[in-house]
């Protein structure tokens, strides 16, 4: 075999055999700066896990099963936190069941976002899970009103989806500052400069969306879904739901019930119909056939979406752009 | 009285008859009042606007249902104008779009506005340079 030269010397070419690696290898210079080397990496590499696992002790873990707490708890903690999403965007919250892979993340949590209000029916299973390790926070029974809706069983049963309010996110996002503040308190001042900006961001958004629901007229306000989810956002911007079903999307409604509700959209003029993201449309299609309303577009019920409707604020936009444009 | 007990029934029950046209006219209920706003949303109607600014402002505009109502470039400190548009007897929300100068204070802008039934509200916003603010009556 013929070794290749490494640079010229002298006009001559310097060539290095396999004698010669031979010869260096067997050299004690060489058997100690091996040695040297080794002990180079043996450091860095101790180094580096170290600086690893200091990062990964340092961040605060939280567990959120809510896209819209997601986005909370990352706005407000920054740098600090390291959240996990459970509940990802086109996931139905109503019909989500916990994997042992959400539960193991859930048990070394330092903090768990739950949206509440009767959303998630595994909360004992998901406590009983991670015991006294992390804190469970129930976001949206902290302080806010509850809306009543009727369930399949006709029962009356409060409404969960508190974050189609500007007003409610605020709270929300002043009950993740605190808990965030009470698992470290040192960051105090970051979580309520977080806090601040976001919540401005909110108002900001509120104008916008009270600006935009201004171009339609009160009296046609009036809001046809097949799942009763706007019940919060009908509050604050002066609508009338007209649900086609109950609390999750899977209620079926009674055909007397899709009978009576195309005679009240057929008197009060609806001029659409809306239907969900992951919501079965064919009876909102039956009930654009039988009115004459059209078909507004799919709104974005059970929390954030993908694309630019992957923030709250996209969410909210993504919604009311297509509402009052449908209405009007 | 005098008579048999017969004849003094037939007796009242007779003034009775006679009284009952007016007793009808009494008695009747009276016809469902139409609410004003309601009566009034079929067609367009002139509402009072008054304004009144801390700082009067380069520009003011009055937006209703998307269409622009009202504006004026250089109002006084109080101004006064009429609003036609459909009036909901559910109310309305009329978008203010207020210009001060750049290096006007901290201003503030009421607004009193006369509904169809006659009763006036009076909501108000304040800001510095463009402000934009959505105000509902009621």
């Amino acid at each position: 075999m013929r070794s290749r030269p490494l640079f010229p010397t002298d006009g001559k070419k310097q060539r290095i055999s396999f004698r010669h690696l031979l010869a260096f290898t067997c050299n004690p210079s060489y058997s100690r700066f091996m040695h040297s080397l080794r002990q180079i990496f043996a450091l860095l590499f101790v180094w580096g896990i170290g600086l690893a696992c200091a990062g990964a002790a340092d961040k605060i873990r939280v567990s959120s099963f809510s896209t819209v707490l997601t986005e909370i708890a990352q706005k407000i903690g920054g740098d600090r936190v390291e959240v996990t999403g459970h509940i990802k965007p086109g996931i139905d919250p109503h019909e989500f069941e916990p994997k042992a892979s959400d539960i193991r993340t859930v048990t070394n949590a330092d903090l768990v976002l739950l949206s509440a209000k009767h959303m998630e029916g595994y909360v004992a299973k998901l406590k009983d899970s991670i015991g006294t390790k992390g804190h469970v926070v129930e976001v949206g029974d902290q302080k806010m009103q509850s809306l009543k809706l009727v369930d399949r069983s006709e029962h009356e049963v409060e409404d969960p989806h508190w974050w189609h309010s500007p007003r409610n996110l605020i709270i929300a996002t002043k009950v993740v500052r605190d808990e965030l503040t009470k698992i470290s308190p040192a960051d105090k001042a970051l979580f309520a400069a977080n806090a601040t900006a976001y919540i401005n961001r909110l108002e900001v958004l509120d104008d916008w969306v009270r600006a935009k629901v201004s171009e339609l007229p009160r009296d046609k306000r009036k809001l046809v879904t097949n799942h009763d989810a706007f019940g919060y956002f009908a509050r604050d911007y002066g609508f009338t739901v007209m649900p086609i079903s109950g609390v999750a999307k899977n209620d079926q409604p009674g055909s007397k019930n899709v009978a009576e509700l195309i005679a009240k959209i057929k008197a009060s003029g609806v001029k659409a119909v809306f239907s969900e993201d992951v919501a079965n449309p064919k009876v909102v299609q039956e009930i654009t056939r039988e009115t004459g309303a059209k078909f507004g577009g799919e709104l974005l019920s059970d929390g954030l979406g993908t694309g630019e409707a992957a923030t709250v604020e996209g969410m909210f936009k993504h919604n009311v752009k297509t509402i009052v444009d449908a209405l009007k | 009285m005098r008579g048999s007990p017969l004849q003094r029934a037939i007796f009242t029950f007779l003034i009775l008859l006679g009284l009952a046209p007016l007793l009808w006219q009494m008695t009747k209920p009276a016809p469902a009042a139409v609410p004003v706003a309601a009566a009034a949303s079929a067609g367009p109607m002139k509402l009072p606007l008054a304004l009144a600014f801390t700082t009067a402002p380069k520009r003011i505009s009055v937006t209703y249902a998307d269409k622009l109502v009202w504006q004026k470039d250089a109002p006084e400190s109080r101004e006064e104008c009429e609003l036609e548009l459909v009036w909901p007897a559910e109310g309305g929300d009329l978008l203010f779009k207020v210009e001060w100068a750049e290096d006007a204070p901290l201003s503030a802008m009421r607004a009193r506005l006369t509904l169809p039934s006659g009763s006036e509200l009076e909501r108000s916003l304040w800001g510095t340079g463009g402000v934009e603010k959505v105000l509902g009556f009621p």
